[in-house]
């Protein structure tokens, strides 16, 4: 059975893409399936640094497409979960060194080998976003619950829709459940009823995205924290299970350093 | 009271603001009409129309206006007759 293409995009930058594609990836392979996660963010490519794996490329997207390796080649499989592959973007490129007819060829390829290809998408609406998207079977919006990301976001579901994809879902990043209940941050229903839009998952803030993501090991991989979980829950309900919509905790820097402590007691500064 | 009702209610809180403006501001994106857009419908509403209709096409003016309910499109087609045998299409 070939696999299922899923773009991750957002049209404002900033908002959490490149870590959703990460940790998407990782906590899907978690579950035993195959993952190809794709960098189209061609010139300011990323996806191998949150996902630690900067230091092993050697091909990249643009040297697949022109024919310079075998899309085996440019693949890097991470040595932490081997279901896990990476197609880097290439640094020295612009966006038009790829055209949608050449991502679906390449990601056609792909689909016969992976049970999930996800590919992370540039900010904009321009060429980037296109060869992002052609390839989609389904397609995940990311934004946080800001004016500026959720505008950006309604702009982006109606391009997807008049490029004749399936509905888009919504990826909540960076909520903050204190500030939601003191009425300072839109809440989940205000963004979803705003979009007109399915939720597929609610990410909480959680400092443990900066240190993990500094280490170079998504947070995914992390079951104990709350971002982790939250992203295991998106990669059940991508699998189609039913999962309940959870509630979360302000993690507070005072919550955070203790709890930091508990898991590395020696590590810790002593402050 | 009235300070003491402020408190608590939602309405001012800033993710009530922001509420109310986004939708005003996406309702603005979604009806935003760009020209190419606008010459494309004047290209078939005066192919609709001529149907049944002898328009004045020098005369004719279509456009798109933002009042206080949202955006609307606006043509104003001057007739010079009806057509009298009706095309058939066929």
């Amino acid at each position: 059975m070939a696999g299922t293409v899923i773009t991750i995009t957002s049209g404002k930058g900033g908002v959490g893409k490149t870590t959703t594609t990460a940790n998407l990836g990782v906590a899907l392979a978690k579950r035993g399936k195959r993952v190809a996660c794709i960098d189209a963010d061609i010139g300011l490519r990323n996806l191998d640094v949150v996902l630690g794996l900067e230091n092993r490329i050697v091909y990249d997207i643009v040297d697949v497409v022109e024919g310079r390796a075998r899309i085996r080649q440019a693949l890097i499989r991470d040595k932490r979960l081997p279901e896990l592959q990476m197609l880097p973007a290439a640094q020295t490129r612009d966006k038009t060194a790829v055209n949608p007819q050449q991502m679906l060829r390449l990601v056609q390829d792909l689909k016969d080998e992976f049970d999930f290809v996800i590919i992370d998408s540039p900010a904009g609406i321009e060429h980037g976003f296109r060869n992002a998207v052609a390839p989609a079977d389904r397609v995940l919006i990311v934004t946080t619950p800001e004016m500026s990301a959720v505008r950006d976001a309604d702009r982006i579901i109606g391009m997807v829709e008049s490029a004749e994809k399936p509905k888009p879902m919504l990826i909540l990043n960076r909520l903050r459940p204190g500030m939601v209940k003191r009425g300072d941050m839109l809440a989940t229903e205000d963004v979803l009823e705003i979009l007109a839009i399915d939720l597929i998952g609610i990410i909480p803030e959680d400092e443990n995205i900066i240190t993990s993501t500094n280490r170079g090991q998504p947070v995914a991989f992390e079951a104990k924290t709350q971002a982790g979980q939250a992203y295991g829950r998106i990669a059940a309900r991508v699998l189609g299970e039913n999962v309940p919509f959870g509630v979360f905790q302000d993690s507070t820097p005072v919550l955070a350093r203790l709890q930091k402590w508990f898991r590395n007691p020696n590590g810790g500064s002593g402050a | 009271m009235r300070w003491f009702d402020s408190l608590f209610k939602k309405n001012d809180s800033s993710a009530q603001v922001a509420k109310s403006r986004l939708k005003i501001a996406i309702q603005i994106d979604r009806t935003n009409l760009s020209p190419e857009l606008l010459q494309e419908l004047q290209d078939d509403i005066v192919r609709a129309v001529s149907e049944r209709l002898d328009i004045d096409r020098a005369g004719m003016k279509i456009t798109a206006e933002r009042g206080a309910d949202g955006q609307r499109l606006i043509a104003d087609i001057p007739i010079k007759r009806v057509r009298t045998t009706a095309a058939t299409g066929e």
